[in-house]
């Protein structure tokens, strides 16, 4: 009779995962600490305004068992570590200061807590990688904005403060509705990092986070544009173009960038062709006739045209 | 037996412990409210227009027509257990936008928003075309019948006939978000959205080179429906992630049938009386991901990883070849689209920091498109509705590619403000039919952080990137009629590099001084044909100063950007069999050299109860684009030399004012004043352009029939009173 737990022991190693995974898991206790501790009464003592603020906030919410506050009376201690070297000199030195650490050891405080959902990626982001604090764009005790407690009023002018180069684009001829107030950075990137490319925030590739609102250009089409397939920027500048349709150069001088064969499309589309009113530039130029240029589902529409 | 009851004793042991950790009761508080801060402006705006202004386009994207306004609405009532807001903008208008939340921290947080954003194109658009149903536009028989007889002309048609309206869309998102927390190590995420579409926007099509194309207010009509779930489990060592999204897209009107002005009868061989095109057909996409990470290990280490795997698909029935019935129409291939791709995604990162000043990350990123769509091979095909086009013998050529990544850097901080670093990263593309089967790049980058001093912040990054293309079959390219020395510039062998700066000096906590540079330079080394090089220089500087903190603050940003291109083509004129004289002759060659430079100045001030119970505030943003094309050719040329066009110019003003005096603690009286004026110079997109226009008529022998939707001047002044009430 064959023993059994011949072959693989997947039972025992299911079990053995599911001990492992429930240990590592299960969180510590949020039990004061005693060493060093003096608890927010003495903090308060004299930074009052801070502790009215972080009340204020989420991070003041003692309900919440994930917040400082929950941390029976050491919220501020949470982050700032034990305040009793501080307390007893008054130096600003003898306490964890923000401003003082070097991003990543400020980073490390606010990771204890934000490391999971939006801020999962953090940790190898193009903003950790260039030294970003949380500090740099968030404000605990003093925000401005509305949401996400930043330093500014609006994410927008949070981020302009570096990328001055996409600040000037949104403000170009042909735009997305960014200065009107209908979208902002964060509508299509994730500061804290993604698993998608240039920390969009959606999908698993540029094209998929162009299509999670212009979701009518996903496709797939019967006939594909190939240059749109991989790649919307190939065609378009996201965040802002001196063109219309947000194109990063004119039709028809675009198109000719990857068609140049014979007939029309390597015409030198000049005032000669303008005086005679080509439907090749004037209008939409290329797209006048190929009106079908993210993709068609028309059998005869291999050129666009249907 | 024995063993695996002894370990599934103390997995309940450990978990029981665990609970036991996660349900720690916080300190026991009563309820309590704090003051909220509610506020609403109900308000009176109109706006004056200088004559012949554009007004579609100075809104755009904001309803800013006249009339009352309640605006800025703000609700919120926070106690130590339970959040509530709700929030109203631009109520009524058709950008109007609602919020509400509640939160019961630590448990629950849901929220719902309801968001219009109009697209505003022309209020001067006009158009012989009238709806006869959803998607067929028609012109009247009688036009049909005067031009086919040839006894009007399509200018006096649109002159008589064409109807005013506005060109306009607007996009609906409702946006519902749940997260339930019933255990701190557990997070339960549902989201449902649905965003709506209607409306008309501008697209053109013809009837082929003989004939006009015809711009047309194509109707659109479209829902895009998305949820998705996830439950995300973990704690301070590790979590996992399991989601599923979905995304339906439908469009009720799936495809356009418009009237041939042109004729009012089918013919095989002058045309028909209507054509036909496929608008955007209904696609599903559904992705199922896992992710996880763990942290806390040694050396301070963090890893993740992330695969998705998504399935996308569009089955939409297939239009005929031809609505033409003067015309034979092939007989399909199948009856419905059965396009079908599948996506794989995954991304992997370690990072670690081993020391106090050494950081290392590396990242692995694939991505892989497969389209799985069954062979669609198109023998017998017709032409724009017009003629048959027997012969075809076109096989739907699947677009399927996959991108693996790879980054490695290392960042050493040899004091706490100061990060440098360094970096590579490879990827690999392979691409199924497309001339160049694979690319594969190598990027190197080097950067320098000067952060975390009061005074002084520097940022710096240079990337130097190579690009190989693998070869291109000549014979292939010469197959499609293409040049065989053309690189296509997604795909192409291309050096980049790419150098950015910025510095922000602050030498008292009052002022501070920032200027930025950066320089981009693509060369593509083997394409003879197509995008040759292409350039990018940024600039800006500015200054922010607090010399009263918040009572007074003010600024000033000036920004520069120049794009430069330079492309290369070959002009050969169509036959019919074989290829032109000029195919294989230099000198027909003709290069295009594009310039788009961009230049902005703002300035704001603010002034916060200086002048007791006001505050002010000034901004003015000015911003120009200039954009020209200049034509040359090759030193013996055979072709005649270019008219060059005009350049493009975009030149944008824009003032505001607004004061604001506080009666009361909750009452204030406030006036906004909006200064926009648009200057525009396009010889495509202006009115200067030649095409058929309804009135005016403007060209000799134009072969575009137009809207009118152009790109206009404006000068608008818009005033705004209202009253503003906190409570």
């Amino acid at each position: 009779m064959p023993k059994r737990g011949d072959g693989f022991p997947a039972h025992l190693v299911a079990t053995a995962l599911t001990v492992f995974c429930l240990a590592v898991v299960a969180p510590t206790a949020a039990g004061a600490q005693t060493t060093g501790f003096v608890g927010d009464e003495t903090c308060v003592t004299c930074h009052d305004s801070e502790g009215k603020a972080l009340r204020e906030t989420l991070h003041g919410k003692s309900q919440n068992a994930r917040t400082p506050a929950a941390k029976n009376g050491q919220a501020c201690e949470t982050c700032h570590g034990p305040g009793q070297k501080h307390a007893d000199s008054g130096k600003k030195e003898d306490i964890r200061r923000f401003t003082a650490l070097s991003a990543r050891d400020a980073n490390e405080a606010c990771l204890s807590c934000h490391r999971k959902g939006d801020h999962a990626e953090w940790q190898g982001s193009m903003h950790d990688a260039r030294n970003v604090s949380c500090v740099t764009c968030h404000s605990v005790h003093s925000p401005k904005s509305e949401k996400a407690q930043l330093k500014t009023v609006t994410v927008t002018q949070t981020c302009e403060s570096c990328h001055k180069q996409e600040a000037l684009k949104i403000k170009k001829a042909g735009h997305m509705p960014v200065r009107e107030g209908k979208m902002e950075c964060t509508s299509c990137h994730s500061p804290h990092g993604s698993n998608n490319v240039r920390m969009l925030k959606v999908g698993n590739s540029l094209n998929e986070s162009c299509v999670s609102c212009h979701t009518e250009k996903r496709g797939p089409y019967l006939w594909e544009h190939a240059a749109g397939r991989e790649n919307c920027a190939s065609c378009h500048d996201p965040h802002g173009s001196n063109n219309d349709r947000m194109l990063v150069a004119k039709v028809p001088m675009l198109c000719q960038r990857c068609h140049i064969s014979s007939g029309h499309p390597p015409v030198v589309y000049d005032q000669t062709q303008l005086n005679s009113g080509s439907n090749r530039v004037v209008g939409r130029g290329c797209v006048n006739c190929h009106s079908q240029i993210h993709g068609s589902n028309s059998p005869a529409g291999y050129n666009f045209l249907r | 037996m024995r063993t695996t009851s002894l370990m599934i004793a103390a997995a309940v042991l450990l978990t029981a412990s665990g609970a036991r950790g996660q349900d720690a009761t916080p300190p026991e508080t009563t309820p309590t409210e704090f003051a909220p801060v509610n506020q609403m402006d109900i308000g009176l705006r109109g706006t004056n227009y200088a004559t012949g202004s554009d007004k579609a386009r100075y809104m755009r994207y904001q309803d800013l027509r006249d009339g009352g306004t309640v605006d800025k609405f703000r609700f919120s009532k926070e106690t130590t257990s339970y959040g509530v807001g709700v929030q109203a903008d631009h109520v009524g208008y058709l950008d109007q936008r609602f919020f509400g939340s509640y939160t019961n921290y630590g448990t629950l947080k849901t929220s719902f928003e309801w968001n219009q954003t109009p697209l505003f194109y022309s209020e001067t658009t006009r158009t012989l075309y009238s709806t006869a149903s959803p998607g067929v536009l028609t012109v009247p028989a009688s036009v049909q019948a005067g031009l086919q007889a040839k006894t009007t002309t399509l200018q006096q048609a649109l002159n008589a006939g064409a109807a005013p309206f506005d060109l306009k869309s607007r996009r609906d998102v409702a946006n519902f978000n749940l997260l339930y927390t019933p255990t701190v190590a557990l997070d339960l995420n549902v989201y449902a959205r649905n965003t709506n579409r209607t409306g008309t926007q501008p697209m053109s099509a013809g009837f082929g080179f003989s004939g006009v194309a015809d711009e047309l207010a194509a109707p659109v009509d479209t829902r895009t429906t998305e949820f998705g779930a996830s439950s995300q489990y973990g704690g301070d060592r590790a979590f996992v992630k399991l989601a599923y999204d979905g995304s339906f897209f439908r469009n009720n009107i799936p495809s356009l049938t418009w009237s041939n002005p042109f004729r009012l009868t089918d013919s095989p061989t002058l045309g028909p009386a209507n054509g036909r095109l496929s608008l955007w057909p209904d696609t599903n996409q559904n992705t199922l991901s896992v992710s996880g990470a763990i942290n806390q290990m040694p050396w301070h280490s963090h890893a993740t990883g992330y695969v998705s795997y998504g399935a996308q698909s569009n089955n939409d029935p297939l239009i005929p070849f031809t609505v033409n019935s003067a015309i034979s129409s092939p007989a399909l291939p199948r009856t419905t689209a059965d396009v079908q791709a599948r996506i794989t995604a995954m991304n992997y990162t370690f990072t670690s920091r081993p020391t106090r000043t050494v950081w290392l990350n590396a990242r692995y990123r694939q991505y892989e498109f497969d389209d799985r769509t069954p062979a669609f091979l198109v023998v017998n095909s017709v032409s724009y509705d017009y003629t048959l086009a027997p012969g075809v013998n076109l096989l739907r050529d699947p677009l399927s590619y996959t991108r693996h990544t790879f980054d490695g850097d290392a960042s050493y901080s040899p004091v706490s403000f100061i990060g440098v670093r360094a970096g590579y990263t490879h990827e690999e593309i392979d691409r199924l039919n497309r001339y160049s089967a694979s690319t594969s790049e190598n990027i190197g980058r080097l950067s320098a952080d000067v952060t975390g001093t009061s005074w002084l912040n520097v940022r710096g990054v240079y990337e130097n990137s190579k690009r190989v293309a693998s070869p291109v079959d000549p014979a292939e390219v010469l197959a499609d009629g293409e040049q065989p020395a053309l690189g296509q510039f997604d795909i192409a062998s291309r050096n980049h590099q790419r150098i950015t700066g910025l510095v922000v000096v602050t030498p008292i906590s009052d002022l501070s001084f920032n200027a930025t540079a950066g320089k981009i330079k693509d060369e593509y080394p083997d394409s003879y044909f197509g995008l040759n090089s292409a350039d990018n220089n940024v600039y800006s500087v500015g200054f922010d100063a607090v010399p009263l903190e918040n009572r007074v603050n003010f600024g000033f940003e000036y920004g520069y950007e120049k794009n430069t291109a330079l492309q290369t083509s070959r002009y050969a004129a169509h036959v019919t069999s074989g290829f032109p004289p000029t195919f294989f002759d230099p000198r027909a060659d003709w290069y295009d050299n594009s310039n788009d430079t961009t230049y902005n100045a703002n300035a704001s001030v603010e002034i916060v109860k200086v002048i007791p119970r006001v505050d002010i505030k000034v901004g003015y943003d000015y911003t120009k684009g200039q954009s020209t094309y200049l034509y040359s050719l090759s030193a013996n040329t055979i072709l005649a030399a270019p008219v060059q066009v005009s350049p493009v110019l975009n030149e944008h003003n824009m003032g505001t004012f607004d004061a604001l005096y506080h009666v009361s603690m909750h009452l204030g009286v406030g006036f906004t004043y909006l200064y926009d004026k648009y200057t525009v110079n396009d010889f495509a997109l202006g009115p200067q352009a030649n095409g058929l226009v309804p009135s005016p008529p403007t060209a000799a022998t134009p072969s575009i029939m137009m809207l009118g939707y152009y790109w206009m001047p404006y000068t608008a002044n818009t005033f705004w009173g209202r009253l503003s009430y906190r409570w």
